[in-house]
């Protein structure tokens, strides 16, 4: 039962019950983004423990009416992520619209079966692995988790611009994936 | 919410599709449950989430010390999951003994505040309907001066719900009405104009998207003022701005509602009303 409002709530510095709710609350949006950004389903039970660790240990700071949980949340998961990356050795590096969309272009659908809707649901989830991991952190946000651009920019630590163009990128590259496949399977005629 | 919506069009149907192939995947119950039991530990016993940050692993030893986060986490899951399975059963005792004990002492309702919480997107679509419809020389249906009760019958029919259909008073001049869609969903709308103010009144069918039914929901959205309740299987919002462009504060917009309830049979302090009353003068 949703009891808690994220945006324009009256209580500033909610009790650490009510921040216990809103948290939980949110456990499957971070347990997706995680599975997006980790690629694996143990690191990102991993990465959302940490998370929550860090968002427990921090809760007497969070402000409610200037944050709204689930943006913070987000935050503290992507901060903890890049942490992770620097202590594995991966140095993240500022990454350009076009070697983004260059690592999508690597991925080749798998055949499978196109008449049934699991089939087509199959595809696309294929289709959004296929892209990069900025890519589909912002549309799992956007589509998924109905986050506004903005929210989206606070919770990935980029510009509200930079979110807008990596969501106009990602649908443009989801939609030739799925039309090649479409085509491919005789489904529409190029 | 200064920023322009505009650069990038709405695509609800591959927004759907994303949402029906990636929505559905839940975090793990043990996630879960770990989690749950952390929540039970007082901050200062929290493990430190950051161990490994001030020795940074080298990229050869990078999947041996994750295997070994791994193993320790497997190990902190059993001990969470055992610890939260003990707190579990501790707190189903304490809620037998209170029913058995303190019968009277069961919570009502109305003790915990109800905030309806829409998808940015649906509101931001409710004041784009707002605004165009606003700029329509006449508004679909019926012009000023219908007949309410046909309409509301009319409308009432075509939405399958009770639809507000009133006039607003206080100078509100109604405009027209009809059925608009705000992204896929159809709502009757009514729009009055007092000089360059606007405002609408939407009435739709309610959907658990939107939040909890019996709760109420204020907010300002791309300059307008949203402010709505859901009642028996509905939703009813309005939505104010000046055509100008400008705010239109939501204690000009909260009065309307009140106006909107009353007409719905629904008066403030009545009933089923007096809890959303208490929840509308929180937020």
């Amino acid at each position: 039962m949703r009891v808690w409002s994220s945006r324009q709530h009256p209580l500033v510095k909610p009790s650490p019950e009510q921040f216990e709710a809103l948290a939980l609350e949110q456990l499957d949006t971070l347990y997706r983004v995680a599975r997006r950004i980790t690629r694996d389903p143990g690191r990102a039970e991993d990465l959302v423990q940490e998370t929550c660790v860090r968002a427990l240990r921090a809760r007497d700071s969070f402000d409610l009416q200037s944050h709204g949980i689930r943006p913070w949340l987000l935050r503290i998961m992507h901060n903890v992520h890049i942490s992770k990356a620097e202590r594995e050795g991966r140095q993240p590096t500022v990454i350009e619209d076009d070697q983004l969309e260059a690592a999508g272009r690597s991925h080749t659908p798998p055949l499978i079966d196109p008449a049934s809707f699991e089939g087509m649901d199959q595809q696309l989830v294929r289709a959004i692995e296929g892209l990069a991991e900025e890519y589909q952190v912002v549309l799992i946000l956007w589509a998924v988790e109905e986050l506004s651009y903005k929210e989206i920019a606070e919770a990935v630590g980029i510009p509200i611009g930079t979110v807008m163009s990596r969501l106009y990128r990602a649908r443009q590259r989801l939609s030739e994936q799925l039309r090649s496949f479409a085509v491919s399977e005789g489904i529409i005629r190029e | 919410m200064s920023e322009s919506f505009e650069e990038l069009p709405d695509d609800p149907a591959l927004r759907e599709a994303i949402r029906r192939a990636c929505g559905r995947e839940r975090a793990p119950e043990r996630l879960r449950q770990s989690i749950v039991a952390l929540m039970a530990q007082p901050a200062s016993a929290l493990p430190q989430p950051d161990a490994g940050a001030a020795r940074p692993a080298a990229p050869a030893t990078a999947q041996a010390s994750r295997r070994g986060l791994r193993a320790s986490s497997l190990f902190s899951l059993r001990s969470l999951a055992a610890a939260a399975l003990v707190l579990i059963a501790i707190g189903v005792i304490a809620v037998e003994v209170r029913n058995e004990f303190f019968p009277a002492a069961t919570t009502s309702v109305a003790s915990v505040p109800h905030v309806m919480q829409f998808p940015m997107s649906f509101a931001i679509e409710m004041v784009r309907t707002h605004e165009n419809c606003a700029k329509l020389p006449d508004h679909h249906l019926a012009a000023a001066g219908s007949d309410f009760d046909a309409l509301r019958d009319s409308l009432s029919k075509e939405e399958g719900i009770k639809v507000f259909a009133a006039a607003l008073g206080d100078d509100w001049q109604f405009k027209g009405a009809g059925i608009c869609r705000i992204g896929d969903k159809p709502a009757a709308h009514l729009l009055f104009a007092r000089g360059d103010e606007r405002v609408s009144v939407f009435s739709m069918p309610y959907s658990p998207d939107y939040g909890d039914e019996g709760g109420s929901y204020a907010e300002t959205v791309d300059h307008a003022a949203i402010t709505g309740f859901a009642n028996a299987g509905a939703l009813y919002c309005v939505v104010g701005n000046k055509s100008t462009g400008g705010d239109m504060a939501m204690k000009e917009v909260k009065p309307l509602l009140a106006k909107v309830r009353s007409s719905l049979g629904c008066p403030p302090g009545s009933g089923a009303c007096q809890y959303q009353d208490a929840v509308a003068s929180r937020i």
